[in-house]
């Protein structure tokens, strides 16, 4: 970071190396994480993850779609 | 108290813990033990059959893994974190021992390491030879009575661990002096100096002490008891400290140290032996490399008590019908025991205290444990309702200049981003707070190689990279660096270990089975099934789950079994093939073979950066 001072998403924070495969599920997929941070998965262009609403101890639910998995 | 406590010796609620006698006494000569051994076991024998004369109740308590949360408070943040730090543990720890008369308390390791403000101590501003740690200034401020050398307690090498822990160790820089080092003994029997063959620290330590009890005839009396400890490291610290321990130690396994010194101890005429044991629970076959032991230790005869830790975890949890120890064979989850013997684990950062009442019942003047008025439980600093635990007042006073010291240095400016830096989405493909950190060591490496390396000059580099902070500690457990100016305490979000920057020559099969390793972090998906799936595998740590950049592609099947899910692996847009070469910039722990991925053994480094070029 000291060596590059400015970092900016295009450079430093858009090289996504992996994804999963699209397989379309009959059922959710879901997994944890901090609640209400649904933008910043948006904006690191993930917009197959979806908020389910489900909030416990400040972890909520999302819900992914692997067919829309790209 | 327990429920099974007769009535007559329910003593409780009194004021004064345990008595003034708190001498130490080191381990014997092993000729001394030896022949003080057939008198130790005959007094055994006593103590189980003899005429009963009096009962007491002992309270053991155990905080482990606190991992220098010393104060509630995020460094990464600058925020006040009332789900952590020993100054709320002290709250509880306090409260015990005015519920129990007699009571000891023990730390199960992994203290030193762990914060930004463990770090300031050790790297940023180091600590003079006679400045006591912060964490141990505030664990010697509630008495300790001892504790172990946990796996972490290395990470800073061993000439540190000398001066922090006031011991001359046998080892390269670490017997020049004696510093400033915590007023407890610190216990440590399955770690071996290679220079004399013997333990680097003590291996076992007898506690003389004094406990308030009630006769037969119902009066109070003042007797006394003997309390050994022994401790216990995973032995698989040897691969994860590998830069700091080869040459210098080996390890034990447990079970193998156990049958060493425990027999000693008994011999000088321990009535209770008590392991504090950094490390977890796991029923699998034993070996002396075995991480968590604790299971196969429970089953040694010499051991009464286990203090364990390490993995983080509460044990016993029965609350919780999540808890993998609810159906593990032998064990206890309802009121702690493993195989019969009293244990308990009291999870991590200050977040909980463990708490082992012990019945006593003493024969022929030894003391036994009376199971059915025994149990375990853990208490945590977050009350029922939500609330937290007041912190004790006297513990920030303590270490306030040591928590501004850390505070100033993590918010030295370092640079700018024009986006959010965070891991609450790293599981389904955000690379944003893990792409800096594997340019840096690519970067890095790479003009490593052009320096110093010529003969692997040509061959791509590559950088793998973990989200470490992925909830296991709760919601505010994540990186989380906002859109701004960055600070070095936002380099410390991101990659919260002092590790080294290391780098592994492999194969292209050697990074694909490196990518199916990182690939079990997910549960395997069925997709005809119609109820909810949990797509991350909770026995999986967040810190191996290796994303791997530099130019390679891969696509992670997750309806595939574990081992065959990498498919479409590419490098620069051409399939890579199992023979293509790589270099892969990481850290010396994955190199050294932490993580059990295939290849990575330590046998192919072939760049090791020392300390202090630490990853961060």
């Amino acid at each position: 970071m000291r060596a590059r001072r400015h970092l900016t998403r295009e450079k430093d924070g858009a090289d996504r190396p992996w994804r999963f495969a699209a397989v379309r599920t009959a059922g959710p997929v879901i997994f944890r994480s901090a609640a209400g941070r649904i933008d910043l998965a948006h904006a690191a262009g993930l917009d197959y993850v979806h908020a389910s609403g489900e909030t416990t101890a400040g972890l909520q639910a999302y819900r992914i779609d692997l067919g829309a998995a790209h | 108290m327990s429920p099974n406590d007769p009535p007559a010796f329910a003593g409780r609620a009194l004021a004064d813990r345990i008595g003034s006698a708190r001498s130490v006494a080191a381990a014997a000569l092993l000729a001394v033990a030896l022949a003080a051994g057939c008198a130790g076991q005959h007094s055994r024998t006593d103590a189980r059959t003899g005429e009963e004369d009096a009962r007491a109740t002992l309270a053991i308590l155990e905080s482990t893994d606190i991992h220098a949360n010393v104060l509630s408070y995020d460094y990464y943040k600058l925020t006040e974190d009332p789900s952590i730090g020993f100054e709320r543990l002290a709250t509880l720890i306090r409260a015990a021992r005015a519920e129990y008369e007699n009571s000891l308390l023990f730390d199960g390791g992994d203290t030193i390491q762990g914060t930004v403000l463990a770090d300031w101590q050790a790297l940023a501003s180091p600590l003079p030879c006679d400045r006591k740690l912060a964490v141990y200034k505030a664990m010697d401020a509630l008495g300790y009575d001892g504790g172990v050398i946990g796996n972490h307690e290395f990470n800073y090498g061993l000439p540190y661990l000398a001066q922090v822990t006031g011991r001359r160790l046998q080892a390269e820089g670490a017997d020049r002096r004696t510093c400033n080092g915590p007023d407890f003994p610190l216990v440590l029997a399955n770690v071996i100096a290679t220079r004399d063959g013997r333990p680097l620290f003590a291996p076992t330590a007898l506690l003389e002490r004094r406990i308030r009890a009630r006769d037969r005839a119902g009066r109070m009396r003042e007797l006394p008891i003997r309390i050994g400890i022994i401790g216990f490291t995973p032995p698989p610290v040897m691969v994860w400290d590998r830069s700091h321990l080869e040459g210098q130690v080996t390890a034990l396994g447990l079970v193998e140290a156990s049958r060493r010194y425990a027999p000693a101890l008994r011999a000088q005429g321990a009535d209770l032996i008590v392991a504090i044991s950094h490390g977890g629970i796991n029923p699998g076959p034993y070996s002396p490399q075995m991480e968590n032991a604790n299971w196969h230790l429970a089953q040694e005869p010499d051991i009464d008590v286990l203090l364990l830790g390490h993995s983080h975890q509460a044990f016993p949890a029965p609350g919780d019908v999540r808890s993998r120890f609810n159906d593990m064979p032998g064990v206890d989850n309802r009121r702690g025991f493993i195989h019969g013997k009293p244990a308990v684990m009291g999870n991590f950062w200050g977040k909980s205290l463990g708490v082992i009442e012990l019945g006593l019942i003493r024969r022929g003047g030894r003391w036994t444990i009376d199971a059915d008025a025994t149990h375990a439980e853990v208490r945590d600093i977050r009350r029922a309702d939500g609330s937290f635990v007041a912190p004790d007042p006297a513990i920030r006073e303590l270490v306030g200049g040591e928590h501004r010291g850390a505070i100033d240095y993590v918010s030295t400016p370092i640079g700018d981003s024009d986006f959010a830096l965070t891991t609450y989405f790293a599981a389904v493909g955000d690379v944003t707070a893990l792409q800096p950190v594997n340019s840096a060591q690519r970067l890095w490496v790479e003009r490593h190689i052009a320096a110093e390396l010529p003969q692997y000059a040509g061959i791509p580099v590559l950088s793998a990279a973990a989200p470490f902070k992925v909830g296991f500690g709760g919601a505010t457990d994540y990186a989380a660096i906002e859109a701004g100016p960055l600070a070095i305490r936002n380099a410390a979000d991101l990659y919260p270990f002092p590790n080294t920057l290391t780098a592994v020559r492999i194969d292209g099969a050697g990074l694909k089975a490196w990518l199916e390793r990182s690939a079990g972090y997910f549960n395997r998906i069925d997709p005809q099934q119609r109820a909810p799936q949990e797509l991350i595998n909770r026995g999986h740590a967040g810190y191996n789950f290796d994303v791997i950049q530099g130019g390679i592609g891969y696509v992670v099947d997750v309806t595939r079994p574990e081992g065959e899910r990498i498919v479409d692996l590419r490098y620069r847009g051409r399939p890579v093939d199992p023979d293509d070469p790589f270099i892969v910039a990481t850290n010396n722990y994955r190199a050294s073979g932490g993580g059990d991925f295939p290849g990575l053994d330590g046998s192919n480094i072939v760049v090791e950066a020392r300390s202090p070029t630490a990853t961060r």
